[in-house]
């Protein structure tokens, strides 16, 4: 995948998670943890997982996905992953 | 499994918490399912999972925590392998070549993940435990004392622990591919301490010198959906049924895991097959896992109590 900015890259995350929780006013913010998403459950939280994955084209694995706390970990994991 | 108490009410509530505590620790996104579950099934179920873990793992967080984390892996798994199903509709293989070596053979999956999850999901995911009490209320009452039943493919054995804790006079065979799954049968079996009358064996079912016509009751949970011919095991199951016998068979129904590799689109189908194998269908149960999606992307299970004519 072509590297893309992280401003480029925080769209595209945003436009997953308004997808995945069907919430086309949700904001992502780098503090914002399960609790403040209505639906976010384990459940979500995979199909959260697995539409980036897909979007991406990187992989997680449950030891990643296990140690974050909240969508800055998130983001950043992702970051990490595109080899920024 | 409600005839023993080994936990009194105060040490079962003191361990529940400390569990979803540490399950919000360590897995804190599959932390959900303890409260929900609390919620739905209320200080009964909470007992039931608080012995459970405690007769298997006993008070050790260390092991306690390798198992949320196997629980968390399981699922996980599960749920990609159901995204993959939503968008192409099939699962990801239906073929059983890779299923050894990726699966059953591999001592750190089957340990750590696999069987550690399956048995946690028995309780954490709804319709695997809705199904559990259907056999505990609804099936194990119709059954005549089993002096001798099968349990073909065992996984976590909790099946069969439940029948012998009911049935204490009964002795049970339990086969399966994986020896991982009979290890770890015994290990649940021998925590409940019915463990002596029970013998396991690893064999491939269809290659396994069965005494035909010998049991009097049977279980086979989960199993049809792992085999690229499941109809095959249905006409082999009845084979091993005295006359009269009953049979426990449930099957996964647009459920997608990794080694599920025969696609039931609807609990119509598997009790067809059952029906087409010989089988009489005395009574059944479906239940999905959660609400919100069309039933064809809906992971089911169905259980049915059978018996041959």
């Amino acid at each position: 995948m072509p590297k893309i900015s992280t401003d480029e890259m925080n769209i595209k995350i945003n436009e997953i998670f308004r997808q995945v929780f069907d919430d086309n006013s949700l904001s992502v913010r780098e503090d914002m943890t399960a609790k403040d998403v209505e639906g976010w459950d384990s459940l979500t939280h995979v199909n959260l997982i697995v539409a980036v994955e897909k979007r991406f084209k990187v992989a997680f694995s449950t030891k990643e996905v296990m140690a974050l706390r909240n969508v800055g970990d998130f983001l950043r994991l992702i970051e990490k992953k595109l080899g920024h | 499994m409600s005839d023993t108490k080994h936990l009194s009410v105060n040490d079962a509530k003191r361990v529940f918490t400390r569990l979803s505590d540490l399950a919000r620790e360590t897995t804190p996104f599959f932390a959900d399912v303890w409260n929900r579950q609390e919620k739905e099934f209320g200080a009964r179920w909470v007992e039931e999972v608080a012995e459970s873990v405690v007769l298997l793992l006993g008070e050790d967080e260390e092991r306690w925590k390798d198992a949320l984390f196997g629980y968390a892996d399981f699922s996980m798994e599960a749920v990609r392998e159901q995204a993959y199903f939503e968008e192409h509709r099939r699962y990801r293989t239906s073929s059983a070549e890779t299923l050894l070596t990726n699966c059953y053979e591999d001592e750190n999956f089957m340990m750590t993940t696999y069987l550690p999850g399956l048995f946690l999901s028995h309780f954490l995911w709804r319709h695997h435990y809705k199904l559990l009490l259907f056999f505990r209320n609804e099936v194990l009452p119709e059954l005549s004392p089993p002096g001798f039943f099968y349990e073909i493919g065992v996984g976590t054995g909790l099946y069969s622990c439940e029948t012998l804790r009911a049935f204490p006079s009964a002795q049970s065979t339990g086969l399966d591919i994986s020896k991982y799954s009979l290890d770890f049968t015994k290990r649940v079996l021998g925590a409940y301490g019915v463990l002596g009358r029970y013998g396991g064996h690893q064999a491939d079912i269809f290659k396994y010198d069965l005494k035909v016509g010998s049991a009097d009751f049977l279980i086979c949970q989960e199993v049809l959906e792992h085999l690229e011919d499941p109809a095959k095991l249905c006409r082999l199951l009845l084979s091993l049924a005295r006359p009269g016998a009953k049979a426990y068979i449930t099957a996964a129904i647009n459920a997608a895991h990794t080694d599920h590799i025969y696609l039931f689109r609807t609990p119509a189908e598997v009790e067809a097959m059952l029906r087409s194998a010989g089988w009489d269908i005395l009574k059944s149960k479906a239940e999905h896992a959660y609400d919100g999606k069309p039933v064809e992307i809906t992971p089911c299970v169905a259980g049915f109590l059978c018996q041959k004519a």
